[in-house]
């Protein structure tokens, strides 16, 4: 699951630290997200071949880390919502609107690696079963996001309209999580993150844990890049508005 | 308070019956939407008369949402969406009668339009009843849901497709249950089974969800 | 099957790595604009000054 951005958070609140921050926190986490990942993938196809599916089970190790990403970065997106609505964090709608792409990313890789993976396996690309519904249900919710913040020209002004619609749309949350409970048509039900403890077998269960929290790192690593492009894309749109004013 | 209400409730319906308004678009549009299908599908009587449920359910769905920039528009551009903000009836009632005069003006000419429709897809008899009565029951839903979409894009202009977007996500429990409700009369199930009751439940709950978050989007929009 | 294995496989990891390049190269190349302009006009601020 991702990093929780609360460490030190009032100290993160002033932007020009932010960026001091980002300038040696961003290598620092690619360069984990390249280890872990390049670890991750290799123990995984080290593993012994699974016993119907033959190589296709290897798919696992990008699409299963991709879905934990799209839950948690929506999730990490309400909770910054949270702070724009109700304490008023000066960086909390900037990384809302900074993640909002990166989670569309992994919703779609998570979408599009499941349905090859499904192919060969289910025998279909695509079926409207409970849980891959709710996670294209999901990557609409982050499509109309990004062009709810696009359609305001005030980025202070868009950031509270999103917030309202991240928060709404969080109840999709819980249901692509459920979803292979409620319904057992298509998906298999969890073997991970379940009650009675993880089903998987360790060989293919390693991996995927490191596969994830190298991916969770990479998004780190890109929420906090996209976060400071967004502090200067604001920084030049202030100055492009003071500049036409002066030349007035 | 009742007052209020149904001044609101006169204002919008008065307006979107006058020219511009879009009251019976809605309705023209779910009809070309009825009549292309077939022409892309294919005279296959057996197979429209299949799918046929789900053709009303896709035309009475865009047709509502695509008229939804209408519920707060005209008031954001003359103002009286100030004054509505201003008023000592609480928002979220107010809210709510704006998603009911959406509803009255799109939703409800959809519903009644809904049987020359179905026989012309070959819907007939008890499916054609269920259809109906899931719409009756379902298109509210649009109306409130969308009423969330409307209010978050209140202050911005010729949103109509930007809203449709933003609110599709949240119709399609409400595509599902009612495509699934009327499925299973035509499927020889009993009308008010398992989806039936979800698509009621999902109707009562957008009653409750539409006018708070579109009160709450409303208020902190104008906060600037 | 209609294709080998490991051909869904490759596709698999073959698109999430195009999605995330693009997504890396997008963020990179915004950041170097935004570093060009903000370049630009806070020189013309200062020549202003």
């Amino acid at each position: 699951m991702p990093k929780s951005r609360s460490m030190r958070i009032s100290e993160l609140a002033n932007p020009n630290r932010f960026q001091r921050l980002a300038r040696w926190m961003i290598p620092l986490f690619a360069a984990l997200a390249v280890g872990l990942l390049a670890t991750g993938l290799y123990l995984g196809f080290q593993a012994p071949a699974e016993r119907d599916q033959g190589i296709t089970a290897r798919i696992m190790f990008v699409h299963v880390p991709s879905a934990w990403l799209a839950l948690g970065i929506y999730t990490m997106m309400a909770c910054a919502a949270l702070g724009t609505l109700v304490w008023r964090h000066p960086l909390a709608d900037v990384a809302q609107k900074a993640a909002a792409p990166i989670g569309a990313a992994f919703a779609l890789v998570c979408l599009v690696t499941g349905s090859v993976w499904g192919r060969p396996t289910w025998g279909t690309y695509w079926e409207w079963d409970g849980r891959l519904t709710s996670m294209l249900v999901l990557f609409l919710l982050y499509l109309g996001i990004i062009a709810l913040w696009r359609a305001f020209d005030e980025p202070l002004q868009a950031a509270k309209a999103v917030a309202i619609l991240t928060l709404v749309g969080f109840i999709n949350i819980p249901i692509v999580k459920f979803s292979v409970d409620w319904w057992s048509t298509l998906h298999q039900p969890a073997s991970v993150f379940r009650l009675g403890g993880p089903t998987m077998h360790a060989s293919y269960l390693s991996p995927l844990l490191i596969s994830a929290l190298g991916f969770s790192f990479l998004f780190s690593a890109m929420l906090m890049a996209a976060m400071r492009n967004e502090l200067l894309r604001r920084r030049v749109r202030t100055l492009t508005i003071f500049a036409a004013n002066e030349a007035r | 308070m009742m007052r209020a209400i149904y001044a609101i409730l006169r204002r919008d319906l008065l307006q979107s019956v006058r020219a511009g308004g879009g009251a019976g678009t809605g309705v023209i549009f779910f009809l070309a939407v009825v009549m292309v299908v077939p022409f892309a599908i294919g005279p296959d009587q057996k197979l429209l008369a299949q799918i046929g449920p789900a053709i009303l359910w896709i035309g009475a769905l865009l047709a509502s949402l695509l008229g939804l920039d209408r519920i707060f528009g005209s008031d954001a551009e003359d103002g009286s969406l100030d004054l509505l903000l201003l008023a000592p009836q609480p928002l979220e009632i107010i809210a709510a009668t704006k998603a009911l005069a959406h509803w009255l003006a799109t939703g409800l000419p959809l519903v009644i339009a809904t049987p020359l429709l179905g026989l012309m897809l070959g819907v007939e008899g008890k499916t054609l009843g269920a259809a109906v009565l899931m719409l009756l029951i379902g298109t509210p839903a649009v109306s409130f849901l969308g009423l969330i979409g409307a209010a978050l894009a209140a202050s911005l202009p010729r949103a109509g497709l930007l809203i449709a977007v933003l609110v599709v996500p949240f119709t399609i429990p409400v595509l599902i249950f009612g495509t699934a409700a009327t499925g299973a009369v035509l499927a020889g199930e009993p009308l008010t089974g398992t989806a039936f009751k979800l698509l009621c439940a999902v109707t009562l709950f957008s009653f409750v969800l539409g006018p708070i978050a579109a009160a709450a989007a409303l208020r902190i929009g104008r906060s600037q | 099957m209609v294709a080998s294995h490991f051909t869904f496989v490759a596709v698999a990891y073959g698109f999430a790595a195009l999605v995330f390049s693009a997504l890396l190269l997008w963020i990179a190349l915004d950041y170097r604009t935004q570093k060009k302009r903000l370049a630009a006009l806070e020189a013309q601020r200062a020549r202003e000054q």
